[in-house]
């Protein structure tokens, strides 16, 4: 799959603090969730995108415009919406909206039809002739994904878009933002603490830690765990069917919510758990592939714990 | 969820970008836009307009002046004493004590007086407009345009637009010295305008002073470009505006106070002001409108006015520097 954004070795010191230590990671079509702990170095490898700060060593492009040499080109490819507030005081939303879109190049009025294309589709309704000062957070967020999107860049880099919103403005900005990916092929980078978020939209799963790389993968292969294990439910004395179990040669042990783990080496049920079954006169319930939680990996891969959503 | 009627949902946009170089327009524009919103600033931009109509009466009489003393031959407009009273009134509205050089040059050929009386009006003109209009402007507008932006994160929602900080600073820095043209430049040229129109001879007005607009039009630049960056760079240094306003109003004034105890303990120990002391950088306006006087040509103190050119630019200088430094360390947070 064609490679949208590219960075290879990419180092970043602030003085003698490295913020971002050899990162070499691409970004393809889809919606990819960067992940990480605070400092781990997203918002500046975000920045490095965009060409706000200069990277100290490696080399990078963004499809095909190099990094370092043509920052303002690639800019005009993105939006992006911060996830500080980031208003201009004195503005309405729709002002604003239309200012984002004339400093991206387009003329005031076509700015100004756009704004409110872009207004309804971001659902803000007569809230848009009031200063954003004076919106609410989920009024600030819809505006500022509306500024990242008027200018309708291909690759869309949205910091913790759905911070602060009530779980149906949650709903209706994550829906958005797959709407855009799924139906008009845009190239979405989140950059988020909510793993839900990235569970429910992403197609890759991209997790930093400490200014490192720790796994860019796609989110279907991070839920594959290494082993292919199987959990069953079962009703019927437990002890009993591990004994069993572990006489006709399946390993197995249970886990914290009571589900029985069968260790398989291609994740097909082998038969001995049918006649385990049967000798210990237990009924199984159910059988579930093991998958690997979001929140495990990203444990792991930080090596630290860390709250998921 | 209830849809709005004119809700066609995301469209993708088909048509063509601007120049990325006038980028800096779209935010002198928007920043114009805002400021206007400011009842003060539209009532200062009619103010300024006054002093101009009034100063405009006095080309008016100079070249009623001129002439009567081409067809009479005897009276009072041909006499030293009328020359000198007229040197006088221009003292009254310039504050300048150039009476005397005044009533010499008019005892000149018209042709050769006009353009040295005509700058003189026009600086003086200048004077009165920049001794507290520039001031206040400038204190108004200045403040509030980077502060504010700093202190909205407005940074990332510019710098992630294809702009550059270049952009950004000529697009604020023009929006105040659109305004502070506005009431300097455009009256001195429009009283200029009026000048020519009153006068009883406008094409022989026109051939001794055609290049008073321009040398009005450097004059101004050099008072508006310092005094742009100094208010920007106040701006750019905090987060609180009323500060930075706070700042600019005190670098004027103490300044100004400053250089006239200086050159008074001076007059106090020589007998007179020292014309050529450096210590007049300390006062902005004093260096600021000494070199203007100097580029209409009404100071002749080449070498002096370098060293305060060479003050000005150096000023710039460090006040560019300090904008793009402050505009870029939020990125680095």
């Amino acid at each position: 799959m064609e490679n949208l954004i590219e960075l290879e070795s990419i180092e970043k010191y602030y003085g003698r603090n490295r913020v971002l230590d050899d990162v070499s990671v691409s970004f393809q079509p889809g919606v990819t969730g960067l992940l990480g702990p605070n400092g781990a170095g997203k918002s500046t490898l975000i920045k490095v995108i965009l060409g706000l700060v200069r990277i100290s060593s490696g080399t990078g492009n963004v499809m095909g415009l190099d990094l370092l040499e043509s920052a303002r080109a690639i800019r005009s490819l993105i939006g992006y919406m911060p996830e500080d507030d980031s208003y201009i005081a004195g503005l309405t939303g729709v002002e604003l909206v239309r200012y984002a879109a004339c400093l991206s190049g387009m003329s005031a009025l076509e700015g100004l039809r756009r704004a409110h294309e872009i207004l309804d589709f971001c659902d803000v309704k007569q809230e848009r002739y009031r200063n954003v000062e004076t919106y609410s957070t989920g009024m600030r967020q819809k505006t500022k994904v509306a500024q990242a999107i008027v200018a309708d860049p291909p690759i869309l880099i949205l910091d913790e878009p759905t911070s602060g919103l009530d779980p149906e403005a949650r709903e209706a900005m994550l829906n958005r933002v797959k709407y855009l990916s799924s139906k008009h092929g845009k190239t979405v980078i989140i950059s988020t603490h909510i793993l839900r978020d990235v569970q429910q939209i992403c197609d890759h799963v991209v997790i930093m830690a400490n200014g490192k790389m720790k796994m860019a993968d796609r989110l279907e292969n991070v839920h594959r765990p290494s082993t292919p294990n199987l959990f069953l439910t079962v009703k019927g004395d437990m002890d009993l069917f591990r004994k069993t179990l572990t006489r006709n040669g399946v390993d197995s042990k249970l886990d914290e919510d009571k589900l029985l783990q069968i260790i398989t080496s291609d994740g097909a049920l082998p038969m001995e758990v049918w006649d385990s079954a049967t000798q210990s006169d237990v009924q199984v319930q159910s059988v579930v592939p093991a998958k690997n939680s979001l929140e495990t990996v990203f444990r792991e891969a930080v090596g630290e714990d860390v709250g998921g959503d | 969820m209830s849809v709005a009627i004119n809700n066609l949902g995301y469209r993708n946009w088909e048509g063509r970008l601007g120049s990325p170089w006038l980028r800096w327009l779209t935010i002198a524009m928007v920043g114009i836009q805002i400021v206007f919103k400011s009842q003060w600033i539209k009532r200062l931009m009619f103010l300024a307009w006054g002093p101009a109509i009034g100063v405009g009466g006095i080309f008016f009489f100079y070249e009623q002046y001129v002439e009567n003393r081409d067809t009479i031959q005897v009276g009072i407009a041909s006499s030293p004493r009328s020359q000198k009273q007229f040197g006088e009134m221009l003292q009254l509205v310039s504050s300048s004590s150039q009476a005397e050089v005044i009533s010499t040059a008019m005892s000149k050929p018209p042709n050769e007086a006009r353009g040295y009386v005509w700058s003189f009006v026009l600086v003086s003109m200048l004077r009165v407009s920049q001794g507290w209009m520039v001031l206040v402007m400038i204190g108004l507008i200045a403040p509030s345009l980077i502060a504010k932006d700093i202190r909205s994160r407005a940074h990332l929602f510019y710098f992630s637009k294809p702009i550059t900080r270049v952009d950004y600073l000529v697009g604020k820095f023009s929006i105040v010295a659109f305004f502070v043209g506005f009431v300097t430049l455009l009256p001195v040229l429009a009283l200029y305008a009026l000048g020519v129109l009153l006068s009883p001879d406008a094409l022989d007005v026109i051939k001794s002073t055609w290049f008073l607009p321009f040398r009005v039009t450097v004059a101004c630049l050099i008072y508006i470009v310092p005094c742009c960056l100094i208010g920007l760079a106040l701006s750019s240094l905090t987060t609180e505006s009323r500060f930075a306003g706070f700042a600019w109003f005190m670098v004027w004034i103490l300044g100004f106070v400053g250089y006239n105890i200086v050159n008074n303990i001076s007059a106090l120990g020589n007998g007179m002001p020292a014309d050529d002391s450096l210590w007049r950088i300390i006062s902005l306006y004093d260096c600021l409108t000494f070199l203007q006087s100097w580029v209409m040509d009404l100071e002749t103190n080449h070498a002096y006015a370098m060293k305060l050119l060479f003050f000005v630019l150096l000023l710039c200088l460090i006040c560019y520097f300090t904008i793009m430094r402050k505009i870029s360390t939020p990125l680095r947070a």
